[in-house]
């Protein structure tokens, strides 16, 4: 498994602590680096270089439908692989990201296995295709 | 304390710091919910109730997330039927928090 450098674009803290805590389980050494709301995920973006971007929707300062607008029409980072992690499941939030064309909608869990699990089939998956493109 | 004994496996920083992070926005987003709810903003009611709603879940309470994902759904139409439930179930994590 290739090592991510994955950009957590998050407001619950709780949620950036599970996140780390699955990547550090995993042992693959995936960096991770937080942004709590979509303004500072750009102001990362703009600084450092990703393999994965991860994003919720439900933020403050800037929301992630507006987060991954910047991100899609910036030639610096639309070709990032961006996914979704929310509790949303309004069909307006899907149809916006379908129409982002986002890599992966994924509805976040509040039980912790099945988190784990959500988050590794994503990493899993992501790490795979970073192979395959490399 | 199940449920976060479970995450944290033999982790005691993480568990430390969960809880930690768990005490200091639980507080936080209680004081939102009654700003919210006063002001008579569901929507924004019911955003807080979503955020109360995974530290109910961590801390193990079932039957009461159960009525909490009700009422995130019930508040955002304007139902405050099951508010005083709900403030009743806050009030328990608090003194299961701070006691």
């Amino acid at each position: 498994m290739k090592a991510l450098s994955i950009l957590l674009v998050e407001d619950d803290e709780i949620i950036r602590l599970k996140f780390k805590k699955v990547c550090k389980n995993l042992k693959a050494n995936h960096s991770v680096v937080e942004a709590e709301n979509g303004e500072k995920g750009l102001a990362v973006l703009a600084n450092h270089h990703f393999d994965l971007i991860i994003s919720d929707l439900k933020m403050p300062v800037m929301n992630g439908i507006t987060f991954i607008k910047n991100v899609k029409k910036d030639d610096r980072f639309k070709k990032i692989p961006l996914v979704v992690m929310t509790t949303s499941e309004e069909e307006e939030d899907m149809q916006q990201c379908n129409n982002l064309c986002v890599d992966g909608y994924f509805l976040k869990s509040l039980n912790f296995k099945k988190y784990e699990q959500e988050v590794i089939s994503i990493l899993d998956y992501w790490s795979t295709k970073e192979k395959v493109i490399s | 304390m199940q449920v976060i004994e479970e995450i944290s496996g033999n982790d005691e920083d993480f568990k430390k710091n969960l809880l930690e992070i768990i005490k200091k926005e639980f507080s936080k987003e209680f004081e939102n919910y009654n700003h919210s709810y006063l002001k008579k903003d569901f929507e924004e009611a019911s955003e807080c109730v979503h955020k109360l709603k995974h530290k109910i879940s961590l801390l193990g309470f079932k039957e009461e997330l159960q009525k909490a994902a009700l009422f995130e759904k019930e508040v955002k139409k304007g139902n405050l039927e099951l508010h005083e439930n709900f403030i009743d179930t806050l009030n328990k994590i608090n003194v299961y928090l701070y006691d």
